[in-house]
């Protein structure tokens, strides 16, 4: 008897263990901030709008949103986890949009047209600070600062050229 | 042949030609009369309780020699002889011995009727009111939590590693109330707020496939709470407690919600009016929650009328009704943050009414045979402002049963009975949509000799819900009990499980998390069969100790996953093997002044169809409780261990979906809860108080990804009784 006392005494012992408790960040990721202003025209029925999100890709061309944000090489806003969408059927919105700092290619406006989340996304828009809609232009994300201007305009009926293969 | 329901027991005298009858006392060892003694005349369906004065009496009694068994929850079993003669009246007085082990508890839920538990064929526990009351449980599933073999994830249960997490929606372990099925209608889940945990006099579990008496959802196994019986004299019970949860142990965590409180009362009256007994019963609870948004308020209401129509004859009907209003806390925002819901779900409020009405018809046909008929009626509502609008549900169940037990010369019984429902529902997440089922079963025990008994029985279902194809099941069971010797006893069981898919699994139609819900109108029903031997050996007055070896295949088990488009789907997707073995054991020690409890389960849950261990179980579950009475004081510590879950919904946690941040930490559980009460009864005053330190070393862990457990909280608890 007197060694299951023990014995149980020693695994409550355990309980001061204290248990989960917040996590160290290991490894700091620079974060610098990028914002502007979105302008829409010409907004489609609702249900071909799912979501709508603002996706800053590394690379252009990038492959798809999902492999892109999964292996880490595009930033979302808001994040994709986040029930709150880019909201619908305004005018213009302005963003403020932390990111990790670094050179972003292509800056645009994913439309989440259809009920697939891996597939029916098209770019509605994209930042360019010329007419060659062809390459769009790229954002640099300074550490702790913010890039501002970075202004994109959405015509829903005049998309720009598919990025996605 | 053991005892017959003791629910069915309380009738009063009756003279007739050829009979005589049985009265007598029953007191304590100090000659205190002992009110609530179940009488129970061995081999016949008659019996009754004693009064408040220690006294019964049973009349009626055909002429000839009885065995007579007294037992009640605390002291050892008696058996007494009486031969009766007609026309006399045959008087006993008994005195009970003080046990602070039950080793021989009386069941009724392993085959409808009552019998000890070393008479049943498959793995049960027992918990009694005074544990219930020991633990201060304000609702029944954190008293289950003490169980071997059961664990829970929030509020879903899991008998060893039959369930996972399904988000609420569908239960693999059936829960019933005085033996009729307590499901709501909608999500098909288990209400343990709706019962009103101070009318409970036992939970009973049975660990393995039952639906071979219960249908579907017992696959995993059956809870069954036995409410109290009414008492023949009037009776006023207050019960209120008050506490509050501990500061957060770290900085990082405090929210800014100051110190958070609990609170609740409930009052309990019965009286018998003329031959009717009646019981009121009221309650309120007051919860601030530790975290931010998670505050919940909650009236309960319970009647239960008891009506004999004659001296065979008994009426019951209960009433129960429940108000809710609560916050909906999801998940965390981040580990970081784990008392703060994310900024989306603040404000989500959940507002609900569940009301229950229940009745039950039983009739005596001589002393062989006992006739029930019973009916109920749960209807669920809510009303809640998740999401981007306000959603509601209402569902009605509608149930009927009728069954017989037959006894039969050499100690034989058959139980045989049909059964039907009606489900309806209602509500903007899952439509309107309806169904219903029936059902019919018989098991026969027969007692090949008085040490080995064989159970056989079956029970054909046919259940139809909306466009879902129509599903008929027959669930057959076999078991053995072998007595080598008194005292012990060897068991073996086989048996099916199956249960139908819910509404709310097959026709969910939502979003969460910014990603759709979709309906799966071709779910099918999932189906177990498990597979048990056991030993059950009870050592002199003060141990009993049980082992069991178990082993449950699972096929189209219903799971909560992702389509390959990201949409959130129920889906037949798994096969699943659960492998384990059980111990526990219940030692006196100490003159019998302190008990000790252990139970140890290990379970291997594998995903056949992945190669994979199954989501949300743990392996190892060792829980250990301690009851110490020194005098009037009461000392209790109780402990509990499970290894950490090894496999969860990676979605919820990975990217892309990602939607519980640090949804991955999980740690083991180690978690001790310690308790002190005092009976006032020396200083003549009617009072018990007792104070709870839950989590007492305020351990920080998950039972569910995202939802951090309750901190070290104190609780005092009075309880007086008029």
């Amino acid at each position: 008897m007197k060694i299951v006392l023990l014995a149980l005494l020693c695994l409550s012992a355990l309980a001061c263990d204290g248990g989960l408790e917040p996590p160290t960040t290991a490894v700091q990721v620079p974060m610098g901030t990028m914002t502007g202003l979105i302008t829409y025209h010409n907004w489609p029925p609702i249900d071909s709008l799912h979501d709508l999100r603002l996706v800053a890709f590394r690379k252009f061309p990038p492959r798809d949103i999902l492999t892109e944000v999964l292996q880490g090489r595009a930033a979302v806003h808001p994040p994709i986890g986040d029930s709150a969408l880019v909201p619908f059927f305004v005018d213009s919105l302005r963003f403020i949009f932390v990111l990790p700092a670094g050179t972003y290619d292509y800056v645009a406006i994913a439309q989440q047209y259809g009920p697939s989340i891996s597939t029916d996304w098209r770019a509605a828009g994209q930042y360019d600070l010329d007419t060659n809609l062809t390459i769009p232009s790229s954002v640099e994300v300074i550490a702790n600062d913010t890039t501002g201007g970075v202004n994109i305009d959405v015509d829903f009926n005049n998309p720009p050229p598919p990025p996605f293969p | 042949m053991r005892s017959m329901l003791a629910i069915l027991l309380v009738f009063a005298p009756l003279a007739v030609a050829e009979t005589g009858s049985i009265r007598g006392l029953v007191v304590s060892m100090n000659g205190e009369p002992l009110p609530g003694v179940n009488v129970l005349i061995q081999g016949t369906v008659r019996g009754t309780t004693t009064s408040a004065s220690g006294e019964f009496s049973l009349s009626g009694i055909s002429v000839g020699t009885y065995t007579i068994v007294f037992s009640l929850v605390g002291y050892q079993r008696e058996q007494r002889s009486a031969n009766v003669k007609e026309g006399q009246a045959r008087e006993l007085r008994v005195v009970l011995t003080s046990a602070p082990i039950q080793t021989e508890p009386v069941v009724v839920t392993a085959s409808k009727r009552e019998q000890s538990l070393q008479d049943s064929p498959v793995s049960m526990a027992v918990m009694d009111a005074t544990e219930i009351a020991r633990r201060n449980s304000v609702t029944i599933d954190d008293a289950l939590r003490y169980i071997p073999g059961v664990n829970l994830t929030e509020s879903q249960v899991n008998i060893r590693g039959s369930s996972g997490y399904s988000r609420g929606a569908g239960s693999r372990v059936l829960m019933l109330v005085d033996g009729i099925p307590f499901i709501t209608g909608d999500t098909g889940e288990l209400n343990f707020e709706t019962i009103p945990v101070g009318q409970v006099e036992r939970v009973e579990v049975v660990k393995g496939a039952s639906s071979a008496l219960y249908g579907s959802s017992a696959l995993g196994g059956v809870i069954n709470v036995i409410t109290k019986p009414i008492p023949a004299e009037p009776a006023t019970t207050l019960r209120t407690y008050g506490g509050f949860y501990s500061a957060p142990s770290f900085s990082q965590w405090v929210w800014g919600g100051g110190t958070r409180f609990l609170d609740g009362q409930a009052l309990t009256h019965s009286r018998t009016i003329g031959s009717v007994g009646l019981m009121l019963y009221g309650s309120r609870m007051a919860d601030d929650g530790f975290r931010q948004n998670d505050f919940r308020r909650r009236y309960n209401g319970y009647v239960k009328v008891r009506t004999p129509l004659s001296d065979f004859d008994l009426f019951t009907s209960t009433f129960n009704i429940l108000h809710q209003k609560r916050t909906s806390f999801l998940y965390w925002k981040d580990l970081t943050h784990p008392l703060t819901p994310p900024d989306v779900q603040q404000g989500d409020r959940v507002e609900s009414t569940r009301f229950f009405l229940s009745s039950q018809y039983n009739h005596i046909a001589g002393e062989d045979a006992i006739y029930t008929v019973r009916g109920m009626w749960f209807r669920t509502k809510f009303t809640d402002t998740i999401g981007p609008s306000s959603e509601g549900s209402r569902s009605d169940v509608i149930r009927g049963e009728a069954l017989g037990t037959f006894l039969f010369d050499g100690g034989h019984i058959l139980t045989a009975g049909v059964e039907g429902n009606l489900d309806r529902v209602d509500a903007d997440v899952w439509g309107t949509h309806s169904g219903g089922g029936v059902a019919m079963y018989m098991q026969a025990e027969y007692a090949v000799a008085p040490w080995f008994k064989v159970t056989v029985g079956a029970r054909y279902d046919h259940q139809d819900l909306d466009s879902l194809d129509a599903n008929a099941q027959l669930n057959p069971k076999l078991g053995i009990v072998y007595n080598p010797m008194p005292g012990t006893a060897v068991r073996a069981s086989f048996g099916r499980g199956f249960r139908s898919p819910t509404v709310a699994e097959a026709f969910i139609s939502t979003s969460a998390g910014g990603f759709p819900i979709i309906p799966n109108p071709n779910l099918k029903p999932e189906r177990s069969t498990s597979y048990e031997v056991g030993m059950n050996q009870i050592l002199g007055e003060a141990a009993v100790c049980d082992v069991a070896l178990f082993q449950s295949d699972f096929s189209d088990l219903i799971e909560a996953g992702f389509t390959p488009n990201f949409n959130g789907q129920f889906a037949n997707v798994t096969r699943a093997q659960i492998r384990g073995v059980e111990g526990s054991a219940t030692l006196g020690f100490f003159d019998r002044s302190s008990v000790l409890s252990l139970g140890y389960t290990y379970v291997h849950p594998k995903d056949v169809t992945k190669n994979d261990i199954l989501k949300y179980r743990p392996r190892h579950m060792l829980y250990a409780g301690s009851v110490s009475r020194i005098s009037d004081f009461t000392l209790a510590v109780d402990f509990r261990y499970l290894s950490r879950v090894e496999r969860i919904d990676d979605e919820f946690v990975t990217p892309p979906l990602n939607i519980i941040k640090d949804g991955e930490y999980r740690v083991d559980i180690y978690v001790v809860d310690l308790r002190f009460g005092y009976d006032f009864a020396p200083v003549d005053l009617p009072l018990t108080a007792t104070l709870n330190i839950n989590n007492l070393f305020q351990y920080n862990y998950v039972e569910l990804i995202g939802n951090i457990a309750p901190p070290r909280s104190i609780i005092l608890t009075l309880q007086t009784s008029l």
